[in-house]
């Protein structure tokens, strides 16, 4: 049957003068990508919250139970414990990045799909923070939620008040530790995805992991060698952030212009590589 | 009795005349409003100029913008999208400028790229919904039509598939899905036949030439397939090289070429020519000993065998002469470059 014969019929709606098209765009990717199978991968990174609040139950519960004391007499629930948990979490928080964010622009590009975009009421910056709110999303599930829910679980399983005097401040910690974190690795690899196919992404991401802190471990002698490292800079900062002592020597304040300096440069890459249409002369 | 009759003639023949009167103003109105105004409109990449200081309009309705590969159409639309940074001139779509008002134009209009544009993962329904909601379309609504239209375009059963995996054809169709979801007063259609096969072309053309007549969507259609304007469109605008070489009602360009004939003919040429420019007739260009001959308004083939008489000449060929629009386009082609 010819397809005019299949009555097609004009929409008499009303547009939203301002689509919120940043949000259509993180909900559908995120979606997107729940369909692709970041289940198991969530799965994997819930051990270490089970296991951290299995710890502050039996540290609630030493009282009731003699046998928990050989387990938790030495655990002590403090800045440090949310810190360590958020460090622990790297791994799967690398894992996520690359898994639900290597394709988000390198897929626009190979599909040309830029247009579909940019011809509609969509802006660049509606584009680029609903591509950040996806892996932002995955990011924060496994990071900022779970050492939230620690950080709430101990408030409610505390027998005083004097939990909630000493840490008040250690949400704020978390927060922006994470915040850090997921500004750092999430536009890191949009970049990537934006400059190379999904495949080199994930690998490209690896390899700028990795290589400085090997060349860190072999110059070991010049602490300022960890300047290099995105990894030993978010640590530094972070170490600052829940009132630690840092663990490389050299300056946290120099390790949070390290990273400013890679947000900004990523930005300007992203700027100049997001183009609604690819222009060949 | 009689009373009633006259009262019901009475009334039939007021709801025909208000009807034929809102046919013509319709027509009327297609004519008049401008769906695109370009003023110097250029778009250059590196040192091409794509769109050369174009000055064009798209009146309503359906409209052909024809040239070869590489003459500027998808230029010209990427720039009036904003896809691609203007240079220099200026453009309204529907009335809106596409500089001040530019959010506003991406919402009334509907694009159909020639590139594959596709979200790999996503359905056809999903990648269709998801077009109507960057658009600003509610959800719900979003979804509903999302059904809806590709049922339209032929793409019911295969609306839940994953787009990656559509033929060319298919994905020519959801481009076109997702380009009227929101029901656009403006769609650009880039190259939308390519990659299909004849039946698909067939029902491509049918949906365009349905779309563009029985709602109130005009139409521009980017191609070097004169075919599909000439089946199409009421207008067209010819370019090459990114500049314009003609802008006209299809019946009337062709028009053009109406009472004209090629004649080939073994003798004396020069005084046959002479001969049939004192009969009123007006040469229009020679090519390979073959001469395009205009007759007066009134005249007819008779005339050019009196000449043939007259001179002496041996007839070779005598045959009506251009009359398709690619005819038309390779004519303007070579005359530009003639001019140059």
């Amino acid at each position: 049957m010819p397809i005019y014969d299949q009555n097609y019929r004009p929409w008499k709606g009303r547009l939203m003068p301002y689509p919120r098209a940043w949000w259509v765009i993180a909900k559908t990717h995120i979606r997107l990508r729940w369909k692709r199978g970041v289940i198991a991968l969530l799965i994997f990174a819930a051990f270490p919250f089970l296991m951290k609040a299995l710890q502050i139950l039996a540290m609630a519960r030493l009282d009731d139970y003699d046998f928990l004391n050989q387990f938790a007499r030495d655990l002590e629930i403090d800045a440090g414990f949310f810190r360590d948990f958020l460090l622990g979490q790297s791994f799967w928080f690398i894992l996520m990045i690359i898994l639900t964010g290597a394709g988000l622009i390198a897929n626009d590009h190979k599909y040309k799909a830029n247009q579909l975009y940019f011809s509609k009421p969509v802006t660049y910056w509606d584009y680029m923070a609903g591509k950040f709110l996806t892996v932002g999303f995955y990011g924060g599930t496994i990071t900022l939620a779970p050492a939230l829910l620690l950080f709430g679980m101990k408030l409610v399983l505390a027998e005083n008040s004097e939990f909630i005097k000493s840490f008040f401040w250690v949400p704020f910690s978390i927060l922006g530790f994470g915040l850090i974190a997921l500004l750092i690795f999430g536009t890191l690899m949009l970049v990537l995805s934006a400059l190379v196919s999904a495949r080199s992404a994930g690998i490209f991401f690896f390899a700028i992991l990795i290589f400085p802190d090997i060349i860190r471990a072999i110059l070991s002698g010049v602490p300022e060698i960890g300047l290099i490292s995105i990894g030993a800079n978010v640590k530094q900062v972070g170490a600052v952030l829940f009132g630690l002592s840092a663990p490389y020597h050299y300056s946290a304040w120099l390790a949070g212009g390290a990273l400013l300096v890679i947000f900004v440069l990523c930005l300007a890459i992203l700027r100049w590589r997001i183009r609604p249409s690819e222009v060949v002369t | 009795m009689i009373g009633m009759k006259h009262h019901f003639e009475f009334i039939v023949g007021i709801v025909i005349f208000v009807q034929t009167a809102i046919l013509i103003s319709r027509m009327i109105i297609r004519e008049v409003f401008l769906a695109v105004l370009l003023d110097k409109f250029t778009v250059v990449y590196g040192k091409k100029m794509a769109v050369d200081h174009l000055s064009v309009s798209f009146p309503e309705g359906a409209t052909g913008l024809l040239g070869v590969n590489g003459a500027g159409k998808s230029s010209l639309i990427k720039g009036l999208l904003g896809l691609v940074p203007l240079i220099d001139g200026s453009a309204t779509v529907m009335g809106k400028d596409i500089h001040t008002d530019s959010r506003q134009v991406r919402q009334i209009i509907g694009y159909m790229p020639e590139d594959d544009c596709l979200i790999p993962g996503l359905t056809g329904v999903e990648l269709v919904r998801y077009a109507g909601e960057l658009v600003g379309m509610p959800g719900t609504d979003a979804m509903q039509r999302a059904h809806d239209v590709l049922f339209a375009v032929g793409l019911g059963e295969a609306r839940y598939r994953n787009v990656e995996s559509y033929s060319s054809g298919m994905q020519q169709r959801v481009k076109l899905a997702q380009a009227i979801v929101h029901h656009p007063k403006l769609l650009f259609m880039d190259e939308p036949t390519s990659g299909m096969d004849p039946k698909g072309r067939q029902e491509m053309l049918e949906l365009i030439q349905y779309i563009s007549s029985k709602f109130d969507m005009s139409i521009v259609l980017a191609t070097h397939i004169l075919a599909d304007v000439e089946r199409t469109c009421d207008h067209v605008v010819m370019i090459h090289e990114g500049r314009a070489l003609v802008q006209d009602r299809v019946d009337d360009l062709r028009g053009e070429y109406i009472n004209t004939v090629t004649i080939r003919v073994e003798g004396d040429r020069k005084k046959f020519q002479e001969i049939l420019v004192k009969k009123g007739c007006t040469l229009l260009g020679e090519d390979r000993q073959l001469l395009d001959v205009k007759l007066p308004d009134k005249g007819n083939e008779q005339l050019i065998l009196k000449a043939v008489i007259e001179t002496g000449v041996v007839l070779r060929k005598l045959v009506p002469s251009i009359q398709t629009l690619e005819e038309v386009f390779v004519k303007r082609v070579k005359g530009q470059h003639a001019d140059l």
